[in-house]
């Protein structure tokens, strides 16, 4: 009792099947792991796509800004 | 000072800067203690004598469970703060929360349904508990639903916010469910008051898992506020500068 923490499967098999409860294990494991990883990676590219839209929207400004600037038309 | 320190809060820049630091030591302790209490709960925990290898769906299920019912407090407080300040950073707060809320209710509800099915013979049963925490799932669909019904933010963010507080009453309920209505959810094993029901052997993993999940919804969600800011502040100058465009960088 005190203290023992042992491997309770005796192989990786045994790991996998835990004696017929596997399936319902490793369902709830496998969709808890993809739920929380979409919370993490969704808001991560959602946040690049806006900075690229920043950027983009930046660099029409700044053609723009050339464009119909008098300087460059004399060239 | 406090007055200053309030005010700093609604920056979003201030916000944005400040999560960032406080990000990387976040992530990395969730992602160590969800890694220990995995391996902890699922490997090297006891077998339940009674239900066997598939208690070990508890090591996710009470987590997901407590954050579902912890966020949606976190949810209906910034709320009732934004209604009472006008601050924004609170509906932000609020409308990011509604969304991980949500998911974490489904997977509070799944895991459960997975857990049954080798315990009591069957997915779904429309016991108080699990009718409860439907109807929560519920009340965060509500939330997000109403912020794409307005086009305008300010009435969506009153309106949320009214709907999260009403929606308040249903946690109680959540908690005392299976006390009030003795049906097919077994008790709480885990008691803020009183000795829980678990072995310690049992109970160690699980409170490391409850504490990753803890410090991943914080991680989830302000990740999710650090989008939803540079979303709506996407014109000021912070942005521009956190963008790089000219002469950048990703000085925030």
């Amino acid at each position: 009792m005190s203290g023992s923490i042992d491997w309770q499967f005796e192989s990786w098999a045994a790991f996998w099947q835990m004696a017929g409860h596997g399936p319902y294990v490793w369902a709830a494991v496998a969709v808890t792991a993809v739920v929380m990883v979409a919370l993490l990676v969704a808001p991560l590219r959602r946040q690049r796509r806006l900075l690229t839209e920043v950027r983009a929207e930046q660099a029409r400004a700044a053609r723009r800004a050339a464009v119909s600037s008098p300087t460059n038309n004399l060239s | 000072m406090a007055w200053q320190w309030f005010h700093q809060w609604g920056s979003p820049r201030w916000f944005y800067q400040r999560s960032g630091v406080w990000l990387p030591w976040l992530s990395g302790a969730a992602a160590l203690l969800l890694a220990v209490g995995l391996v902890w709960g699922l490997a090297l925990a006891p077998a339940d004598f009674k239900q066997g290898n598939s208690y070990r769906i508890i090591y996710l299920h009470v987590p997901a469970s407590f954050l579902a019912l912890a966020g949606y407090y976190l949810m209906a407080i910034a709320g009732a703060v934004g209604l009472i300040w006008k601050m924004k950073l609170a509906y932000t707060a609020m409308k990011c929360a509604a969304t991980i809320g949500a998911a974490l209710t489904f997977v509070a509800l799944f895991t459960g349904a997975v857990w049954g099915k080798p315990t009591w013979g069957t997915y779904w049963v429309w016991d108080a508990r699990i009718t409860s925490m439907l109807v929560l799932l519920f009340l965060y669909f509500g939330v997000i639903a109403l912020y794409q019904a307005f086009d305008r933010v300010e009435v969506a963010n009153k309106a949320a916010a009214l709907l999260g507080l009403v929606g308040t009453v249903n946690v109680p309920i959540i908690y005392k469910s299976v006390d009030w209505w003795y049906t097919l959810h077994q008790p709480a094993s885990l008691k803020l008051t009183g000795d829980s029901t678990l072995h310690a052997s049992m109970l160690q993993p699980l409170l490391v898992m409850v504490a990753g999940f803890y410090l991943f919804y914080a991680v989830a969600l302000l990740l999710s506020m650090r989008a939803e800011l540079v979303a709506r502040e996407s014109g000021s100058g912070w942005v521009k500068v956190l963008a790089g465009g000219q002469g950048g960088g990703q000085q925030l």
